[in-house]
C-alpha cells in the first residue's frame, strides 16, 4: 500500500537542544536541497528566527530515504521549542504520527520538553527518543537515559545517540522514523478531507494552504470547499515542499503539501480548517484545533498615526500565518488609532512587535502589557477586561479575578535564596521544591500572571545571572484586591499608560513609574507634573522641570546651513515623540515603565 | 538693490581655544597674497552682480585688526572701486583689543563707522585660560581708545566662559558699561568638537544649562536697565543702533560674502567659499552653490526670524504667496501662549526666547 511508505513525523526539543540542527542533517542525508544550497537553520527563514536560534513558525519539508532497499517518503514538519507557542506545536502534531524528542545528553529533559511530549501523547503520536550533543565533554548518556525513563516514561533502549553538530548517528535516526513510526492510516477512496495546519500568502498564488491530506486525494482543477466558510475555488496547484515549493499531479491520503487555488483573501485559508471537495465531499470536518488563548495583551499603535492602515495590513498580514494573534481596533485618547493585541505569552509579544518593525518597517508604541481579569460589577453583570482604560469605575466593581499560573522555575541550588525571594515579592504562593540532581532544582511557585508579564523574566535573569528557566501554565482565575493605576501628565490621565494592579503593589509601583516617567520625559518648555493616582487619590509626584536653554548659537558670517541641520535632525527626534496633551513623549516611554525592577 | 556685504580676514594674532572658525597665524606676505585674492574676487563678483547698491559692510574675522598696516585700506580702496556704497551705509570692522589700538586711524580713514571689539571677558584668569592675547588692562584702554575713535562701538562677551561663575560673567557685562558702548553681543560658549577647549574640557568646569539661562536672563535684565534692549537673542543695542548688517542675516536680505569660508545670500541661492585659505587664494572665483526649495525658504524664515524680538516678518511670506495663517495653523495654535502673533510678524515672546527651538522645529 502507498501510504506505508510515507512517514510524517516533527522533532520535539527544549529550545537549544539541537531542533534545527538535526532537522538540517535530516534535510541534507534524505533531502532534496543540494549541499551547496544548505544555510545554516534551513527551516528558520524568518530573520528573527535566525537570530535567536530559534523556531516560531512551523513548516514542512518532503524527502526521501532509502531503508533495507526501499524507498521511503518523509515529511519533516518543524515545530517551535517555546512554551509561548504551544499552539503551534499542536497544529503540527495534528499532522503527524510520530514525533523525535530530542533530549540534549549534557542537560537532560526539560520542563518546556515535557510540555510538548504530553501534548504528543494526547495526540496520540509515537515518540522516538533521541539523546544529542553526545559530543559534548559534559555529556552523560546514562543520566540522560535514566530521565527519559523517569520523568517522560519512554524506554530509552536503543534509543540514537547522535550529534546532530557532527553528523553522528543520524542514519540511525532516520531509520528508526521508518522502522518504529506507524504509516498514516487514511482511506484514499473516501472524500476528501485536507487539514490547514498553516497558510502563507504569495503573490502570485494567493493564499496557499499547507495540509495534511487526511482522507482521499486532491489534484489541480478539482473544485474545493473550505468548510468554515462553505466558500468554493478551483485548485490551480498542489505540491509539496522540498523545502521550497514543488508542483505534483496530486495530493492522496497521508501526504503533506500545499493547496492553491487563487483564494484572494487570506481569512478563508484558515489554520484548522479542513478543506474537502466541492461536490462529493465529506459531510464532516476534521477536528480542528483548540482555539488558542491570549494571555498576554497590550495596545501597539503607529509611532506615526497617519500609519495606522499600514499598521492593520501588517497585522492582518502576521495574522495569516500566525492565527495565535489577536488584534482588535481600539482608540486611546492619548495614541489615537491602534489595536489592542492579544499574544500567547511575552516572548510571542516581543516577536510580533520586532516583525511588525522588521518586515513592515514600522515604527511602533507598544503600552505595556497586560493580562484580562474578570470583574464582577455590583449590578451582577460580569465582564472581561484586557485594557485598563476600560476598567469600569471603582464603585461600579464587586470585585475581580486575576489569572494565576503555576510555574516552574528550574535552576542550580546556588539561586534558590534569591529566586524564593523573588517569588514571594511577585506575590507568589510556594507549593513545591524538587532536586532533580545535585545541580538542579526545581522550584514550583503558584505566581500571578500578572506579575510574570511584569518584569518577572528580567528580575529572574539579572538574579540567576542568567541561569534559571521559567516556564509557566495557567492554572485558573482567582479573587484578588486589584486597583487602577492612573498616570496624569500635567493634569491629564494618559490612557496608554494606565496599569491594572495589585492593592499592595500600587503605592510602590506608581512611585517607580512617576519616577521612570521623569527620566524618560525630556523637559520641555513647561514644567511638567507627573502623578500616580488612584481613583482621584494622588499616591505619588514627580516633575520634569521646564526646559530652560534650547537656543542655538551665533550665526557666524551669515553660515546658516550647519544650524538648519542641528534643527533639522531636532526635529527628527521629535517625530519619535507623542503629543499627549500638552506634553511630549517619547515613545519607549510606554515601555520603558516595565522595566521597574526596583534593584536597578 | 540694496546689499550686505561681508568680508572675511581668516588671520588671527594666537588662536583661542574655543575657536572653530575659519581663521589662521600667517605672515603679511601671506596676508598680502590674501588681499589679492580678495581683489580679484571683488572684480568677478561686481561684474556678476552690477546692479546691488551696499548699504552695510561687516569685515569680519578672524581678526581684521591683525592685518598688516594698510591692508584694511586696500580692502576698502578695492570695495570702492568696484561697487557703489550707499552714503549713510552701515561700515563695520572686527577688532581685538591686542590689535586695534594701531589701527583706528586706519580704519576711520577707510570709512569705517563701527567698531566690533572681541573682549569676551574682563577676567584676567577666565581670559588666559581660553587663550586670548589680551588682558582686561589690554581691553579697558582699547574700548577707551576705540571709543575716542568711534562713537559706535559694540562688545563681544561670552557668557559661561569655563571655570566662570554667573556672577564672573554678569560682571564682565556690569564692568562693560561703565562706558558709553551702543552695542553687546553675549554668546554662551558653545564647546566645538575639536577645539583646544574641547579637548581639555574634562579640566574645566562649565556652567549647566540652566545656569548659563539663569546667567543670560541676568545679563537681558541688566542689559534693559541701561537702555541697551535687546532685539536678538545674543545681540542688544540702544534704540537705533541695532547691527542693520547682522538684520540681514536673520530677515534673509541679500548678503554678498567675500574670502574664505564666507557665506552669502543672493536672489535665494546660498553659495559659499572653500574655509582652505590656500584654495581660496588659488581660485577665488570658486564658490559652492545650493539653490533654495520653497521649504528652505520657509524653515529659513523661522529659525532665523524667530531669533528676533522683531519676529518673522510676514510680508516677506506674503511676498511669495504663502498664507502663514493657513499654512502654518498647527504649530500656530500648539505655540499660541509662547508667541506674540499680529498681521504683520510673528514672534516668540521674551520669556520663551531662549527655548526658541522647541518653537522653530515645529515650523521646519
Amino acid at each position: 500500500m502507498r501510504q506505508d511508505k510515507i512517514r510524517n513525523f516533527c522533532i520535539i526539543a527544549h529550545i537549544d537542544h539541537g531542533k534545527s540542527t538535526l532537522a538540517d542533517r535530516i534535510i541534507e542525508l534524505a533531502g532534496t536541497v543540494a549541499k551547496r544550497d544548505m544555510e545554516d537553520r534551513i527551516l528558520d527563514d524568518m530573520d528573527i528566527e535566525r537570530e535567536r536560534g530559534i523556531t516560531i513558525k512551523l513548516r514542512p519539508v518532503n524527502m526521501s530515504y532509502v531503508v533495507d532497499g526501499e524507498e521511503y517518503t518523509l515529511n519533516l514538519i518543524d515545530t517551535p521549542g517555546h512554551v509561548d507557542f504551544t499552539y503551534e506545536v499542536s497544529r503540527s502534531l495534528a499532522a503527524c504520527e510520530g514525533a523525535i524528542l530530542i533530549v540534549d545528553a549534557s542537560q537532560g529533559v526539560e520542563a518546556q520538553t515535557l510540555t510538548n511530549v504530553y501534548l504528543a501523547l494526547e495526540n496520540d503520536l509515537e515518540i522516538i527518543p533521541v539523546i544529542n550533543k553526545i559530543d559534548l565533554p559534559s555529556a552523560d548518556v546514562d543520566s540522560a537515559k535514566a530521565e527519559i525513563m523517569d520523568i517522560i516514561g519512554l524506554d530509552p533502549d536503543g534509543c540514537p545517540l547522535i550529534s546532530a553538530k557532527e553528523g553522528i548517528g543520524i542514519d540511525e535516526v532516520l531509520r528508526q522514523v521508518v522502522k518504529k513510526l506507524p504509516a498514516p492510516r487514511g482511506d484514499e477512496d473516501s472524500p476528501l478531507k485536507a487539514l490547514i495546519f498553516d497558510s502563507v500568502y504569495d503573490n502570485y498564488k494567493g493564499a496557499i494552504s499547507m495540509v495534511r491530506i487526511k482522507d482521499g486525494s486532491v489534484k489541480a482543477g478539482d473544485r474545493i470547499k473550505f468548510f468554515a466558510s462553505g466558500k468554493e475555488y478551483d485548485v490551480t496547484e498542489v505540491g509539496v515542499f522540498c523545502p521550497h515549493q514543488r508542483p505534483v499531479e496530486v495530493l492522496r491520503a497521508g501526504d503533506v503539501g500545499y493547496i492553491a487555488a487563487s483564494v484572494k483573501n487570506v481569512k478563508e485559508t484558515r489554520v484548522g480548517d479542513t478543506i474537502t471537495l466541492a461536490s462529493g465531499g465529506a459531510s464532516e470536518p476534521l477536528p480542528g484545533y483548540k482555539v488558542a488563548e491570549s494571555m498576554v495583551f497590550s495596545g501597539i499603535y503607529p509611532t506615526d498615526g497617519s500609519r495606522y492602515g499600514d499598521l492593520k495590513d501588517a497585522l492582518e498580514k502576521l495574522n495569516l500565518n500566525d492565527a495565535s494573534l489577536n488584534y482588535e481596533p481600539e482608540v486611546s485618547t492619548a495614541l489615537g488609532f491602534g489595536f489592542r493585541c492579544g499574544f500567547l505569552g511575552l516572548l510571542h509579544m516581543e516577536i510580533i512587535q520586532e516583525r511588525l518593525e522588521r518586515e513592515f518597517d514600522l515604527e511602533i508604541i507598544t503600552t505595556a502589557p497586560s493580562v484580562s481579569y474578570i470583574v464582577h460589577k455590583t449590578d451582577g453583570e460580569q465582564l472581561t477586561v484586557s485594557n485598563p482604560s476600560l476598567l469600569p469605575p471603582a464603585s461600579t466593581i464587586e470585585y475581580m479575578e486575576e489569572p494565576i499560573t503555576t510555574a516552574e522555575i528550574y535552576t542550580p541550588p546556588e539561586y534558590v535564596g534569591a529566586i524564593m525571594e523573588l517569588c514571594q515579592d511577585k506575590r507568589g504562593v510556594y507549593k513545591d521544591l524538587t532536586y532533580i540532581d545535585a545541580s538542579r532544582v526545581k522550584i514550583v511557585y503558584e505566581l500571578p500572571l500578572n506579575e510574570i508579564v511584569y518584569d518577572f523574566f528580567d528580575a529572574l535573569k539579572s538574579r540567576t545571572r542568567g541561569y534559571a528557566s521559567l516556564d509557566y501554565s495557567i492554572k485558573g482565575y482567582e479573587r484578588s484586591d486589584l486597583v487602577k493605576l492612573d498616570m496624569l501628565l500635567n493634569g491629564d490621565v494618559c490612557d496608554a499608560l494606565s496599569i491594572i494592579v495589585h492593592k499592595d503593589k500600587a503605592y510602590g509601583r506608581g512611585r517607580l513609574i512617576a519616577e521612570k516617567l521623569k527620566n524618560v520625559i525630556p523637559r520641555q518648555m513647561f514644567e511638567i507634573p507627573i502623578q500616580a493616582a488612584i481613583g482621584g487619590k494622588v499616591i505619588a509626584r514627580e516633575t520634569v522641570k521646564a526646559l530652560r536653554k534650547d537656543v542655538l548659537a551665533k550665526c557666524y558670517g551669515g553660515d546658516i546651513t550647519r544650524k538648519k541641520k542641528l534643527l533639522e535632525k531636532q526635529k527628527e527626534g521629535k517625530k519619535r515623540m507623542r503629543q499627549i496633551g500638552t506634553v511630549e513623549v517619547p515613545s519607549e516611554a510606554f515601555m520603558s515603565i516595565l522595566k521597574l525592577d526596583s534593584d536597578d | 538693490m540694496a546689499t550686505g556685504l561681508y568680508i572675511h580676514i581668516p588671520f588671527c594674532v594666537k588662536r583661542c581655544k574655543y575657536c572653530d572658525f575659519c581663521s589662521s597665524l600667517k605672515t603679511a606676505d601671506y596676508q598680502r597674497s590674501y588681499i589679492n585674492a580678495l581683489l580679484s574676487e571683488m572684480a568677478h563678483i561686481s561684474r556678476t552682480y552690477p546692479e546691488v547698491d551696499i548699504d552695510s559692510i561687516y569685515v569680519g574675522g578672524g581678526t581684521p585688526s591683525s592685518l598688516y598696516a594698510g591692508g584694511i585700506s586696500e580692502i576698502f580702496e578695492g570695495i570702492r572701486q568696484y561697487f557703489r556704497v550707499d552714503s549713510g551705509a552701515e561700515i563695520t570692522i572686527e577688532a581685538n583689543p591686542e590689535s586695534v589700538r594701531g589701527r583706528l586711524a586706519e580704519f576711520k580713514e577707510a570709512g569705517a563707522n563701527r567698531i566690533s571689539l572681541g573682549v569676551q571677558s574682563l577676567s584676567d584668569d577666565t581670559l588666559s585660560l581660553i587663550g586670548r592675547a589680551h588682558d582686561s588692562t589690554v581691553a579697558k584702554d582699547a574700548i577707551e581708545a576705540t571709543l575716542s575713535t568711534f562713537s559706535n562701538v559694540s562688545v563681544d562677551v561670552m557668557l559661561g566662559l569655563p571655570m566662570e561663575s554667573i556672577e564672573g560673567s554678569v560682571s564682565t557685562v556690569e564692568r562693560l558699561l561703565d562706558y558709553p558702548i551702543t552695542h553687546v553681543s553675549a554668546y554662551s560658549l558653545k564647546l566645538e568638537r575639536g577645539t583646544p577647549l574641547y579637548v581639555d574640557r574634562a579640566n574645566y568646569s562649565f556652567l549647566s544649562d540652566d545656569d548659563q539661562a539663569k546667567c543670560y536672563e541676568e545679563v537681558v535684565d541688566l542689559l534693559r536697565s541701561r537702555g541697551i534692549i535687546r532685539y536678538e537673542v545674543s545681540n542688544f543695542a540702544l534704540e537705533g543702533y541695532e547691527s542693520r548688517h547682522n538684520l540681514k542675516y536673520w530677515h534673509r536680505q541679500d548678503y554678498i560674502g567675500l574670502g574664505a569660508s564666507a557665506h552669502s545670500h543672493i536672489g535665494e541661492i546660498r553659495y559659499h567659499h572653500t574655509s582652505d585659505i590656500d584654495a581660496y587664494i588659488l581660485s577665488p572665483k570658486r564658490r559652492y552653490k545650493r539653490a533654495l526649495s520653497i521649504d528652505d525658504i520657509l524653515a529659513e524664515y523661522f529659525m532665523l526670524g524667530f531669533r528676533t524680538t522683531e519676529g518673522v516678518r510676514l510680508s516677506s511670506l506674503r511676498d511669495i504667496g504663502i498664507d502663514v495663517f493657513e499654512r502654518y495653523r498647527a504649530p500656530l495654535k500648539k505655540w499660541n501662549k509662547c508667541l506674540n502673533i499680529t498681521e504683520n510678524s510673528i514672534s516668540i515672546k521674551d520669556e520663551y526666547l531662549y527655548c526658541m527651538n522647541q518653537i522653530a522645529v515645529d515650523f521646519i
